[in-house]
C-alpha cells in the first residue's frame, strides 16, 4: 500500500477486497463509514432509533450486494449512503409520516449551552430549514445533503450520482432556489 | 462564468472561511440580490452533530454478517406516538419535544435565521419561530418579557439596516411599537407586581440605551430613513417614561398605556409646595390643584411641603416620586408643559391647571417647556424659564449611589436599576447654578442626591455622559 495516499489508496484495496469476501476488510470500512452514514440518516429521520435501525440495515444490505459494487472513484461512502437513502424512503412508505420520537439524549459536556432558551430557539430555526430540504425531490435533496451535511464534494457527488460536476452545480443552483421558495412560503 | 458556478465559488470560499455572503454577493453586482439570499439559505445548512453511540457501533458491528439478519428489534415501544397526531396533548408535546430534542442536539453554529434582516430571504423564519415561542408562552410576566426582548431585537435590527444603508420603513416603525404595546398590554393582565417591577425595571434601562443609541445612529441615517427613526426614538423615550411611572404606580398600567400615544410626552410635570388639603383623591400643591392622584405609599400629611414628580394622563395623576420635608417659606414652583389655555383661563401645564400672572409673562406657545413659580402678592405664578419646544434629547435622572474617581463611572438607580456612567470628562454642575462646578471626587459628598446625567453616548456597550447636574437643594 502507498502511504502517500493512505485514505484512498486503502479504501480502494479494502473494497477490493469486500468484494472478495473478505470479512476484516468489509468491518474496516464500515469503521470508516458508519458515523457518515449515521449522520446522514439522522438528519433524515431525527430518531436516534430509526437512525440506528437504517444505518445498521444500510450495512447488512451492502455486505449482501458487495459484489454488485462498482467502482466509480466515489468514496465508498457514498454507496452505503445510497442504500441508507433508500431505506429511509421504505421507512417513511411504512410509516406514512413523520414522526416525532420522544428520546432526549445528553449534551456534549463541552459543548455547554449559554442560554438554554436562545439554543433552543437557534435551533428551532434549523428544524424548520431542514423541513424545507426534506421537501426537496430526488437529486435536489441527494445533492444538497451529500453536500452539506455529508461534505463532500461536487466532483465526489458527481461520481456517486453518475452525473457531471456542471450538473450538480446546477441541480445545486435550483435546489437553492427551491428552497427559497419553500422558506419564504412558510 | 455561469450563475450556477459563480454560486458553487462562493459557497466554496465562505465555507474556507476566505469571504463573506456581503463581500462575495458584491462582486458579482447584476447577481447580487439573488446571490445574497441563495448565499444566506446555503449558509444556514450545517450538518448535525451527532455520532451513534459507541455500544451501538459494536453491537451493528457484531450483526454485519447474518447473512439473513432479521429485521433489528425496534427500539421503543412508542405507545405516546400510537396517539392520533391531532390529539391536543400529542400536538403540543411534539412541539415541546421537538425543542428540546433540537436543543439537545445542537453544536455551536449560530443560524442565518437568527441574523436575518427583514426583506431576507429568512427572515420569516426567524418571525416564525419568536411566534412559536409566544404561543408557547401563558403567562402574562414571561409573554411580556418575550414582547420586549423581541421590541429589543427589531431596535437591533434597525440599527443594523442603517449601518448597511438599508432604508428604515414605516414597517419598522409599526412592528416596534406592536412589540412595545403587546409587552405592556401583558404585563397590565398580571397581578404580580414584583414580576411586573422587575420587567419594567430592565425596560426602563433598555430603551435608555435604544435611544442613547438610535441617536447616534439617526446622524449617519440616510435622509428618507429618518423621520421613521426619530419616531421610534420617540416611541423608546415613551417606552421609558412608560417604565418610570408604571415602576413607582402600578396603577398605571390598568389601562395600558401606548408608546404611540403622544401626550405622554406632554403629560410630566414637577410640583414642589406645601400641601394644603386632600380631599379625596384631590391634593392642593400650593395653591395648584392636581386631581386624581395615584399614590404607591403612604399620603403626606397636610402641611408638610412635598416635591412630586409624575405624570397626568386622562385626568388622572400618576405620582413616580415623591419627597416629603417640614414646611419651609419656599414659593411653591411647577414645571412641565404648557398645551394651551383652559376656558377658566388657567394654563394647562402637563394637564395641571396653573394660575399664570398673565399681565407679567410673556405669551407662552403650546409645547413649551416652563418652569414657573408663585409669586408674592396673589398666589399666581410666574414664568421663570422657558424653552421652546424642540427636540428633547435623552437624559438620566436618578439617585447617585456610588462614585468610582479611579475609573471614572458614578452609579446612577434608575427605576430600581444601577446604571453605570462613565463621566471622567463630564463638567458637573449644580443644577441651580451652573456657574458652580464640581471633580468628580465632590460627587462623593453627594451621594443619595438626585443627579441629571445630559449629552450621553454609547460605545463598545459603555454609556457616557459629558455634563452632569447634580441636585443640592436636598
Amino acid at each position: 500500500m502507498d502511504s502517500s495516499t493512505p485514505v484512498n489508496k486503502s479504501e480502494d484495496y479494502l473494497v477490493q477486497q469486500a468484494i472478495k469476501r473478505d470479512r476484516a476488510a468489509f468491518t474496516a470500512l464500515y469503521e470508516i463509514c458508519v458515523d457518515q452514514v449515521y449522520r446522514h440518516v439522522y438528519y433524515k429521520v431525527s430518531s436516534h432509533a430509526d437512525a440506528e435501525d437504517i444505518t445498521q440495515e444500510a450495512f447488512v444490505k451492502a455486505w449482501k450486494s458487495i459484489d454488485k459494487y462498482k467502482q466509480t472513484g466515489a468514496p465508498f461512502v457514498t454507496w452505503v449512503i445510497t442504500i441508507a437513502g433508500n431505506l429511509v424512503i421504505d421507512h417513511y412508505r411504512k410509516q406514512k409520516k413523520v414522526v416525532i420520537t420522544d428520546e432526549v439524549y445528553e449534551v456534549d459536556p463541552n459543548n455547554q449551552i449559554p442560554d438554554p432558551a436562545q439554543e433552543a430557539e437557534i435551533n428551532y430555526s434549523k428544524a424548520i430549514i431542514k423541513e424545507a430540504v426534506l421537501k426537496l425531490k430526488g437529486d435536489k435533496q441527494k445533492v444538497i445533503i451529500m453536500h452539506f451535511i455529508d461534505g463532500l464534494t461536487y466532483e465526489e457527488i458527481a461520481r456517486a450520482l453518475n452525473k457531471k460536476g456542471g450538473a450538480i452545480r446546477v441541480i445545486q443552483y435550483r435546489a437553492l432556489n427551491e428552497l427559497k421558495s419553500f422558506l419564504k412560503r412558510d | 462564468m455561469k450563475k450556477e458556478q459563480i454560486l458553487a465559488n462562493c459557497i466554496e470560499e465562505i465555507r474556507g472561511g476566505k469571504s463573506t455572503i456581503e463581500d462575495c454577493a458584491k462582486r458579482y453586482p447584476q447577481l447580487e440580490n439573488e446571490l445574497h439570499s441563495l448565499l444566506e439559505i446555503a449558509n444556514s445548512l450545517q450538518p448535525e452533530d451527532v455520532r451513534p453511540s459507541v455500544q451501538f457501533k459494536e453491537r451493528a458491528k457484531m450483526h454485519l454478517f447474518d447473512e439473513d439478519a432479521p429485521m433489528p428489534a425496534k427500539v421503543s415501544s412508542r405507545g405516546f406516538w400510537a396517539w392520533p397526531a391531532t390529539t391536543p396533548a400529542r400536538v403540543l408535546a411534539s412541539i415541546g419535544i421537538a425543542i428540546v430534542i433540537f436543543a439537545a442536539a445542537s453544536g455551536s453554529t449560530v443560524y442565518a435565521a437568527q441574523s436575518s434582516l427583514p426583506g431576507d430571504t429568512l427572515y420569516t423564519v426567524k418571525t416564525g419561530v419568536e411566534n412559536l415561542q409566544l404561543a408557547m408562552t401563558s403567562s402574562p410576566e414571561d409573554k411580556a418579557n418575550l414582547y420586549l426582548k423581541f421590541e429589543q431585537r427589531r431596535i437591533d435590527e434597525v440599527q443594523q439596516q442603517v449601518k448597511l444603508n438599508r432604508n428604515i420603513n414605516a414597517q419598522a416603525l409599526v412592528t416596534v411599537q406592536q412589540q412595545f404595546d403587546n409587552g405592556l398590554k401583558a404585563l397590565s393582565s398580571s397581578d404580580n407586581n414584583q414580576a411586573n417591577n422587575s420587567t419594567l425595571s430592565k425596560l426602563s434601562v433598555s430603551t435608555l440605551n435604544q435611544q442613547v443609541e438610535l441617536e447616534q445612529v439617526i446622524a449617519s441615517a440616510p435622509q428618507a430613513s429618518q423621520p421613521a427613526l426619530q419616531q421610534i426614538i420617540d416611541e423608546t423615550r415613551r417606552g421609558n417614561t412608560i417604565a418610570q411611572v408604571a415602576y413607582a404606580n402600578n396603577d398605571f398600567l390598568k389601562n395600558p398605556p401606548s408608546v404611540t400615544d403622544k401626550k405622554l410626552d406632554a403629560g410630566q410635570f414637577n410640583i414642589e409646595g406645601t400641601l394644603l388639603s386632600i380631599q379625596g383623591k384631590t391634593w392642593d400643591v400650593g395653591g395648584t390643584v392636581i386631581e386624581n392622584v395615584h399614590l404607591n405609599g403612604k399620603i403626606p400629611d397636610v402641611g408638610s411641603r412635598v416635591e412630586l414628580q409624575g405624570l397626568v394622563k386622562d385626568n388622572n395623576t400618576y405620582i413616580s416620586k415623591i419627597q416629603v420635608s417640614a414646611d419651609t417659606p419656599e414659593p411653591t414652583k411647577v414645571e412641565g408643559q404648557f398645551s394651551g389655555t383652559n376656558q377658566n383661563g388657567t394654563a394647562n401645564i402637563s394637564g395641571i391647571a396653573v394660575k399664570i400672572n398673565n399681565a407679567s409673562n410673556p405669551p407662552l406657545n403650546p409645547g413649551d417647556k416652563v418652569q414657573l413659580q408663585s409669586g408674592v402678592n396673589d398666589g399666581n405664578l410666574d414664568v421663570t424659564s422657558r424653552n421652546s419646544a424642540g427636540m428633547q434629547s435623552t437624559t438620566i435622572n436618578g439617585t447617585l449611589t456610588a462614585v468610582d474617581t479611579d475609573k471614572g463611572t458614578i452609579t446612577v438607580k434608575v427605576t430600581g436599576s444601577q446604571v453605570i456612567v462613565i463621566v471622567y470628562k463630564a463638567r458637573i454642575e449644580n443644577s441651580s447654578d451652573s456657574h458652580r462646578t464640581y471633580q468628580l471626587s465632590d460627587l462623593k459628598h453627594y451621594l443619595g442626591h438626585d443627579i441629571r446625567v445630559e449629552d450621553l453616548a454609547r460605545h463598545d456597550n459603555h454609556l457616557y455622559a459629558s455634563l452632569l447636574k447634580i441636585e443640592t437643594g436636598h
